[in-house]
């Protein structure tokens, strides 16, 4: 049977076999916004509540100033390196791959680009996204997508 | 921003989807307060593309919906943090793949029978699906694709059915042009000898 060429080099035939309900691509992202404000409610401004007196803006400007020079005083102290900003990405990344990451395919990603992993304990490969960062998230994202 | 308003079909104000680019309804997304209103649009504008890769994975319409929505939750979430190295589209589609992976890789988990009979496997689930109402033959190609290896399947999915340039493949995948001619040809290969041993 010839069949399988025809199918291969007509344009037509893959467009065909599936289908969707009538109308929801147009319901669709309506339903779509609904399902986000459950999941995560947006911000929201609030209300001026009926107990507001005015000696309350002086005590919230008071402890404004004292949230933000105690942030100040912290980010002097300890200030967001790299490392934890990467933490971040990488953390993200984890969870949309639906915690899915291979780390026997990351190891040998890590191997093939000429880096090389004595054991392939957790430890080393922490230790290499640790000191190499735009590296590792790219092999991160190739090891997610297979 | 005005002059790229117009009235929809449904009564609402929304930007032209020609007209507007993706770093523009990025920059109004996480410029304003209307940020539901901008990720509206950005799902009137992808949500077909995006169904239509995730419904080729996961066969049936039902589960595309469910994968649809879980990618389109991961692309809320992640917006706010997305930092541009590759484009809107391109970072959808990995969201999206992995999202219908996932959901594959918890299923077969769920169902012994789709590692012991894949083929049957998948043929039950297009008879149970009323929206699908492809041939016997098309039938036998989606069943040849899913035996593929991971990434020849992928690979196959991203220029027979998307239509995709190499080069836009090789971004997405990151891979070189010549290992992804080489992962279509082995594909197509396997197709037709799977077609041939089923004759």
């Amino acid at each position: 049977m010839n069949k399988q060429h025809d199918i291969l080099e007509d344009k037509h035939f893959r467009d065909t076999g599936f289908s969707v309900p009538e109308g929801y691509f147009d319901d669709f992202p309506e339903r779509m916004i609904e399902r986000i404000r459950l999941e995560q409610p947006l911000r929201v401004k609030h209300k001026q509540l009926g107990f507001y007196r005015p000696w309350m803006t002086w005590v919230s400007g008071v402890a404004a100033i004292l949230v933000i020079g105690w942030i100040g005083f912290r980010v002097l102290i300890q200030r967001p390196s790299e490392e934890a900003l990467f933490q971040d990405r990488l953390e993200f990344l984890v969870e949309y791959s639906g915690n899915e990451l291979n780390e026997a395919l990351l190891a040998g990603y890590i191997e093939e680009k000429g880096i090389v992993l004595t054991n392939q304990d957790n430890t080393e490969i922490d230790n290499f996204i640790r000191n190499n960062p735009d590296q590792a998230e790219e092999l991160i994202y190739e090891s997610i997508i297979y | 921003m005005g002059g790229n308003l117009k009235n929809s079909s449904k009564g609402h104000y929304c930007p032209t989807m020609e007209r507007i680019s993706d770093n523009e309804l990025l920059n109004l997304f996480r410029n304003t307060e209307k940020q539901e209103y901008y990720f509206r649009l950005i799902i009137e504008k992808y949500q077909e593309k995006l169904y239509w890769l995730i419904r080729r994975m996961v066969l049936v319409h039902e589960d595309a919906d469910d994968v649809l929505q879980n990618t389109f939750i991961k692309i809320w979430k992640g917006l706010p943090a997305f930092r541009e190295s590759s484009g809107l589209y391109t970072w959808m589609y990995r969201i999206a793949t992995n999202e219908a992976i996932t959901f594959l890789k918890a299923r077969q988990k769920e169902k012994r029978q789709m590692a012991d009979d894949p083929e049957n496997h998948i043929k039950d689930s297009l008879k149970s699906d009323p929206f699908f109402n492809g041939d016997e033959v098309y039938e036998r190609l989606l069943i040849a694709i899913q035996q593929l290896p991971a990434k020849q399947k992928t690979v196959f999915r991203m220029r027979y059915f998307d239509e995709l340039s190499y080069d836009d493949i090789s971004k997405m995948l990151k891979t070189s042009v010549g290992a992804l001619k080489a992962s279509y040809h082995h594909a197509v290969k396997k197709i037709q000898l799977s077609f041939n041993d089923s004759d």
